[in-house]
């Protein structure tokens, strides 16, 4: 356990109008790492790097020890990869998918994926070009999962998914963890459920990686305190204060590195804190977001 | 086919020794006219997937606006050893398959698990599992060692606000008066309800 099974150091890729710039990003094996970003931040471009699809310009990337993308080959073997815009055959069923990547993949768990067919309500006998999206991603998932891959790539799994289906593939996942040697790596803008998931989770924004840390200790470190300011009173420097909102009489201020003592601190220098709340995952993205872009604007 | 997974989903659906009855209208299974056939498949689904939030070992339930998910977990399981669920010395599920059947982060149970292990309530021993702790103390007891905790933050963060003792007691008091409305609130709202349901429609 706790092998590395994801290394990117100093990634870059340069295209015309967009640049991945000096990823740095690691996974340890039985982990899962949510990875969010808004519509063109570079998620995809950073998948594509991991499943050597996309050579990177500089950097180094390691996918369970192999260099990439010199042994994708050999890398894919253990890697499950399904894709939002994923493209499987439409004219055979999906009966003829699972017998074709049985054909070139040792460990494919037929009675896993029979059990998989049921649980996502699939018929083997339908042709692809008749399934519906949602049906597409729990198609493609089971093709994925049955070949019980160490490592799954997930670009936006559940996206377009209805609430009962993203349970379902959620779930599915989840049971997959129960087995400490594998790795999920999945990327969405669905902040409520890569917070549900993930154990860690990184932020990316235009390109750069704007934040990589265990959920838990993100979720304790970054706060909202309401405070109230007696009349020509300073207000105390905080540390960590990404944004100020509110009124000078009673600021709103949100804080990536909370401490307790802060309560103690507002009260010597007679401020009070009338509340500290703690953020949702999105609130804490796009509290983030915002305040590099103010500092860096495009 | 379609016989097929609706006998699954029949089977899922039976009570099983000491689980909730989920109440399902009998007739839902029978109806199958084209028109309404796909409206029952997705209640059908709704009613299957609560269930499977109640099955696993654990037979725990969280909740998207319960606050933060170690939390629930912490106090969900309290509230087994509290009331007997789970006695001193009983195996309790891994971390692993804890998360697995919550579909939340390893992490997350992880944390809940210290917290608990800190309280005294649960002992993690490596490689065999996790288990009630064997001089675990019993429900009241439980409740009371929350309440001295509470009472002692609220003590805490009081001083640190910088109130007196007779600002902190009234405030209490305060709080007590609140609880005692909402629940009056509640019970007054319970006889609203079925009065304005005998109305005609």
């Amino acid at each position: 356990m706790n092998d590395l099974c994801i290394r990117m150091e100093g990634v870059s890729k340069r295209y015309p109008h967009f640049l991945l710039d000096s990823i740095c990003l690691e996974l340890r094996e039985g982990e899962v790492l949510g990875f969010i970003g808004a519509n063109g931040a570079g998620k995809s471009t950073t998948i594509r790097i991991l499943m050597g699809l996309v050579r990177q310009d500089t950097g180094s990337v390691q996918v369970l020890g192999h260099p990439m993308p010199a042994e994708q080959t050999a890398a894919k073997l253990d890697i499950g990869f399904v894709s939002e815009d994923l493209r499987l055959y439409g004219a055979p069923t999906l009966a003829w998918h699972m017998k074709f990547v049985a054909s070139m993949y040792p460990r494919w768990d037929q009675a896993y994926a029979d059990k998989l067919l049921q649980r996502f309500d699939l018929k083997p006998q339908q042709k692809i070009k008749g399934l519906s999206h949602g049906q597409r991603v729990k198609a493609a998932l089971l093709l994925a999962l049955a070949r019980q891959p160490r490592l799954l790539i997930l670009d936006e799994p559940t996206t377009g998914l209805d609430p009962v289906a993203r349970r379902e593939v959620l779930g599915e996942l989840m049971s997959v963890l129960t087995d400490e040697g594998r790795t999920i790596f999945f990327s969405s803008h669905n902040t409520l459920e890569v917070e549900q998931i993930s154990d860690h989770i990184a932020f990316i924004d235009r390109g750069r990686l704007i934040a990589h840390d265990e959920k838990e200790s993100l979720l304790e470190r970054w706060r909202r305190v309401r405070l109230v300011v007696p009349p020509s009173t300073a207000l105390p420097l905080l540390p960590g204060i990404v944004e100020v909102a509110g009124t000078e009489r009673l600021p709103v201020l949100t804080t990536s590195q909370f401490d307790p003592d802060v309560v103690s601190l507002c009260q010597n220098r007679g401020v009070t804190v009338q509340a500290v709340d703690s953020m949702t995952l999105e609130e804490i993205f796009v509290a983030n977001v915002q305040s590099r872009r103010e500092l860096q604007p495009a | 086919m379609k016989g097929q997974s609706h006998d699954l989903k029949t089977n899922n659906l039976t009570p099983k020794k000491g689980e909730a009855t989920v109440r399902t209208s009998p007739q839902c299974p029978k109806t199958d006219t084209r028109n309404h056939g796909r409206l029952d498949t997705i209640d059908y689904l709704c009613i299957l997937s609560i269930f499977i939030m109640h099955t696993g070992s654990s037979r725990i339930v969280l909740s998207q606006t319960g606050g933060p998910l170690y939390q629930q977990i912490v106090n969900q399981l309290k509230a087994k050893i509290a009331v007997g669920e789970w006695v001193a010395g009983e195996e309790i599920p891994s971390i692993r398959q804890l998360a697995a059947d919550l579909s939340v982060s390893v992490i997350t149970v992880k944390r809940a698990y210290l917290e608990l292990e800190h309280a005294g309530l649960i002992v993690t021993q490596h490689g065999k599992g996790s288990f009630v702790a064997a001089d675990v103390a019993s429900g009241p007891e439980i409740f009371e060692q929350e309440l001295v905790a509470h009472l002692e933050e609220a003590a805490r963060l009081g001083t640190t606000m910088g109130m007196s003792q007779r600002e902190i007691v009234s405030r209490l008091r305060q709080a007590l008066d609140e609880t005692l409305d909402e629940t009056r609130d509640e019970t007054e709202g319970a006889h609203v309800v079925p009065k304005s349901s005998k109305e005609p429609v």
